[in-house]
């Protein structure tokens, strides 16, 4: 009797011989070596801006050439997660929970298209309605949860999540100036990209990781969690249909080296490491290029 | 003319917990192992994965994992004096089918039973005086005890990596456990399940009044987790699909996701799914075991020839396995001889329905099958029984397990039974109702045992098995006191405007859920008059045959099964490796 997820295995090694050579060349042609624990994106991350202005142009991130990805980091074990006594059993409330019932969409609009004294426009990497122009390395915001919003702030305030220019403008918001952001981006539409929603037999393999997930990796589907081809489900649980490649490969870079912890129990960390280079690439262009849907 | 496979070493029925944990043991040791699964090969991926697997239908209200009623089932009866009559559809046990048996179906609530479960009858004679056992009950001490069985204990909470927090370490209280929880070796490997709010409500009532709440240990991963056989388990997400599914995210400890990707590795360790077996062959002379006639999937019957047979069938139905193949002496109540269906004995359970204040949302659909807010001040012998009159107790916890809309729609008692009265009560208490649960120990009696039913035969022309069974006054008595404490603490939680207490009472009804853990059957015990196996589950009359399981107990504690099931399948089959392999025959004590 043999299992029957052996099969995958085969079907995977076809299809992933020839992706890995692909990959390991753009990884030589592009690539930063081995040794970093993350690969920051090629993305220019644009200036701050001299004088808070009234209204800011964007100046959206430029597009880096086709098939162009950060490569993805070497895996490095996480410690466990510690969990809750057994006599601790009192209703949790989330910390942003309060600030997000007094929320203001008009003051989280003004703040995300002018900024204020020492807080960059969010619209200048964001795009102008919280959706990127295509190949960047920013994420959409538009029609993501207030809730996952305002906890992706809260931990780059506290440093569970870091990004070299997330981190520092997090912490010069207040817990108000953060509520109205995650309630004025997650009223916006999430639109669709141009190209998105191409065929998903496409994708195979990531395809399979997103529906069936591995079973002799014990990966389960994608899907449990991030909902139908990636439109995300609840509170917490991030959409990544739409968002760019690059984007999708340094969050599970971040996860991967441990840069990134605001995962509850370290979910991601551990499924990441346990993926492929060839596959988180895969799936990044799966996701980019899958409709964010009308939620 | 049945077909006869290649001899092995070792045949295994059943590919639940403990087929596949001693398969897997015994495979690496160098045995020629094969394990028969009555069922089909069901796997995480593809066959869990959602949204398919989330489908209370197909599941819950139609058994897709349970035994399939249609060609094997039980028939029942409360006492002698009647005529048992087979069962189409139960709720009081759940024997699993398919790969990983009811070990991939269960809800994952986790404990280890407590010492005095293993002494039932010299604890509770030297505390009380023998006359706190009813003359009717037939409980009697293991052969062996808590303390021997701890490091196995301990190993099987490493294998499945169970949550929660320890209590007890070496002797040592730890805070922030449950205090009266018995010794351990080491702490669990993961901590406890975060709380829904029915929980946490009862836990800060049940607390208020003095007792000692605490999270309940569970077999669902709270973070992610790298077992003892090297394979990965994830972290719950609270999806509520637990009890009766297979788990899609490898959070569930199953023999599918914790020991069968490693077992299958093994070159002389084979799975025969499709292997439905009918019986043990013996010798002539009946002492010896010869291999194990089994229908294939195609329906064929086919011999496997075994030095040792293993039965790891869900509990009772090794009972069944061992009256069809003629091994022990079958119980008789009415001369009080044999002991093969002896001691069969189930649990006895109890509820509070509790209905809240509209401003109390208790997001029933937001739980697991294990996560619990429970409390052991009236389990086992914690609490003084001299003025009580009976034996055993049990947790009294509130657990929310998934609030699935074809079964869960709880209404107070005198609303309409249907139309729009009922309609309109569902809608007014579906998110604002949550039950106490009360799961009690349950004592066998003289007169409660499995037999092999003289009229009524399953599919393949064999006796269907006769379960006898009624609730012993004790353990009337037992239900009624803990029932009335779980209505206090109903009655003192916040938001609570209605309690109703439901007491377990007579007669007992296989119709009704009630826990599905069956025990008993095949106790082991120190002595062949009162046991079916010896101290390592080795049977009395023909040494080449083991018994695992629930069937072992000789009494039911009132803690969920798979611990010990799990603990004395580890203890077996270490006893299989380190003596009767090298000098098979009856095992000394």
């Amino acid at each position: 009797m043999s299992m029957p997820p052996r099969s995958y295995v085969t079907l995977g090694l076809i299809v992933g011989a020839p992706l890995i050579t692909l990959a390991a060349t753009l990884y030589q042609m592009f690539g930063q070596g081995g040794d970093g624990p993350i690969a920051p994106s090629r993305v220019e991350q644009p200036a701050p801006p001299q004088q808070p202005a009234a209204a800011p142009t964007p100046t959206p991130a430029p597009a880096p050439a086709a098939g162009q990805l950060p490569p993805v980091a070497e895996p490095k074990p996480s410690t466990p997660v510690p969990g809750r006594s057994a006599t601790d059993f009192g209703a949790y409330r989330p910390p942003w929970a309060a600030a997000l019932e007094h929320a203001d969409v008009d003051a989280g609009k003004q703040l995300a298209q002018a900024g204020k004294t020492g807080v960059q426009a969010c619209v200048a990497c964001h795009g102008p309605a919280g959706i990127t122009p295509l190949g960047g390395a920013f994420p959409n915001l538009a029609g993501l949860t207030p809730d996952y919003l305002a906890k992706q702030l809260w931990d780059f305030r506290d440093g569970s999540r870091q990004h070299p220019l997330m981190s520092g403008l997090a912490k010069a918001l207040s817990d108000a100036e953060i509520a109205h952001l995650a309630r004025y981006y997650g009223g916006l539409p999430p639109g669709a990209r141009a190209g998105a929603a191409e065929n998903a037999a496409q994708h195979e393999a990531a395809l399979r990781l997103d529906t069936l997930g591995d079973g002799p990796r014990a990966l389960p589907a994608c899907a449990n969690c991030h909902g139908l081809q990636g439109r995300g489900e609840g509170p917490l649980l991030p959409r990544l249909a739409g968002q760019p490649a690059t984007y999708f490969v340094d969050q599970m870079n971040a996860f991967r080296s441990g840069l990134r912890q605001n995962d509850d129990v370290g979910a991601m960390r551990a499924f990441a490491q346990r993926l492929t280079p060839e596959e988180i690439a895969q799936l990044s262009r799966y996701y980019e290029t899958r409709n964010p849907g009308a939620d | 003319m049945a077909k006869t496979m290649p001899a092995v070493d070792v045949a295994i029925i059943g590919a639940g917990w403990t087929g596949t944990v001693i398969g897997k043991e015994l495979a690496a040791a160098g045995q020629r192992v094969v394990v028969l699964e009555r069922g089909e090969p069901r796997w995480p991926t593809p066959d869990f994965q959602g949204p398919n697997v989330h489908d209370e239908l197909k599941y819950t209200r139609r058994h897709e994992l349970h035994q399939n009623t249609a060609t094997e089932t039980f028939t029942f009866r409360n006492h002698d004096g009647q005529t048992a009559l087979p069962m189409r559809r139960w709720q009081f046990a759940y024997p699993g089918t398919h790969l990983g048996g009811a070990g991939n179906h269960w809800s994952g609530a986790y404990y280890r039973f407590d010492p005095t479960d293993f002494n039932m009858r010299s604890h509770y004679t030297e505390r009380y005086g023998a006359r706190i056992f009813d003359e009717d009950l037939t409980c009697q001490d293991w052969p062996l005890s808590y303390d021997e069985l701890e490091p196995y204990f301990d190993r099987f909470d490493y294998l499945i990596g169970a949550s929660g927090q320890a209590g007890n370490i070496k002797g040592q209280k730890q805070e922030g456990g449950n205090p009266f929880e018995p010794w351990r070796s080491r702490p669990y490997p993961n901590p406890p399940m975060k709380v829904p709010y029915a929980p946490a409500l009862f836990g800060e009532a049940a607390r208020s009044l003095g007792y000692h709440p605490y999270v309940q240990p569970s077999a669902l991963c709270t973070r992610p987790y790298v077992n003892t056989e090297g394979l990965q388990m994830s972290a719950c997400v609270y999806c509520g699909f637990c009890s009766n599914f297979g788990c899609e995210h490898y959070a569930k400890a199953s023999p599918q996701v914790c020991v069968l990707p490693v077992a299958l590795k093994l070159k002389n360790f084979e799975l025969r799914t499709g292997a439905h077996v009918l019986r043990v062959e013996l010798s002539e002379d009946k002492k010896r075991a010869r291999g194990v006639t089994y229908v294939d999937a195609a329906g064929n019957e086919v011999f496997q020839p075994a030095e040792i047979v293993v039965l790891c069938a869900f509990g009772i139905n090794n009972v069944r396995l061992l009256l069809l193949s003629g091994i022990g002496e079958p119980y008789d109540p009415q001369r009080g001889t044999g002991v093969v269906g002896r001691n069969y004995t189930h649990q006895t359970t109890s509820g509070v329905n509790l209905f809240f204040d509209e401003s109390f949302n208790i997001n029933p659909f937001m739980g697991a099958g294990a996560v619990a807010v429970t409390m052991d001040d009236f389990s086992a012998d914690n609490f003084d029984h001299g003025p009580l009159g009976f034996v055993g107790g049990g947790y009294l916890q509130i657990q929310v397990v998934s609030g699935a809309p074809i079964g869960y729609h709880p209404v107070p008692k005198g609303t309409a039974a249907w139309g729009s009265a009922w309609k309109q009560a569902v809608k007014r208490y579906y998110n604002h109702s949550a039950s106490i649960t009360i799961t009690g120990s349950a004592q066998p009696t003289r007169g409660s045992y499995l037999s092999l039913d003289p009229t009524y035969k399953d599919a393949w022309g064999l006796p269907l098995l006769r379960v006898t069974y009624d609730l012993p006054d004790n353990d009337i008595r037992m239900s009624a006191f803990l029932t009335e404490r779980g209505d206090e603490i109903g009655r003192a939680m916040k938001g609570v405007q209605r309690t109703e207490p439901g007491p377990r009472k007579r007669p007992f009804t296989a119709a009704a859920y009630q826990s599905t853990h069956l025990t008993g059957g095949a106790a082991m015990g120190a002595d062949p008059r009162t046991s079916v196996v010896n101290r390592y589950g080795q049977v009395w009359d023909v040494p080449n045959v083991f018994v695992t399981g629930a069937a072992l107990f000789p009494q039911n504690s009132g803690y969920n099964p798979t611990g010990t099931v799990g603990a004395t399948a580890y203890w077996i089959v270490e006893k299989i490796k380190s003596d009767y392999l090298k000098s098979p025959g009856p095992l000394a004590a």
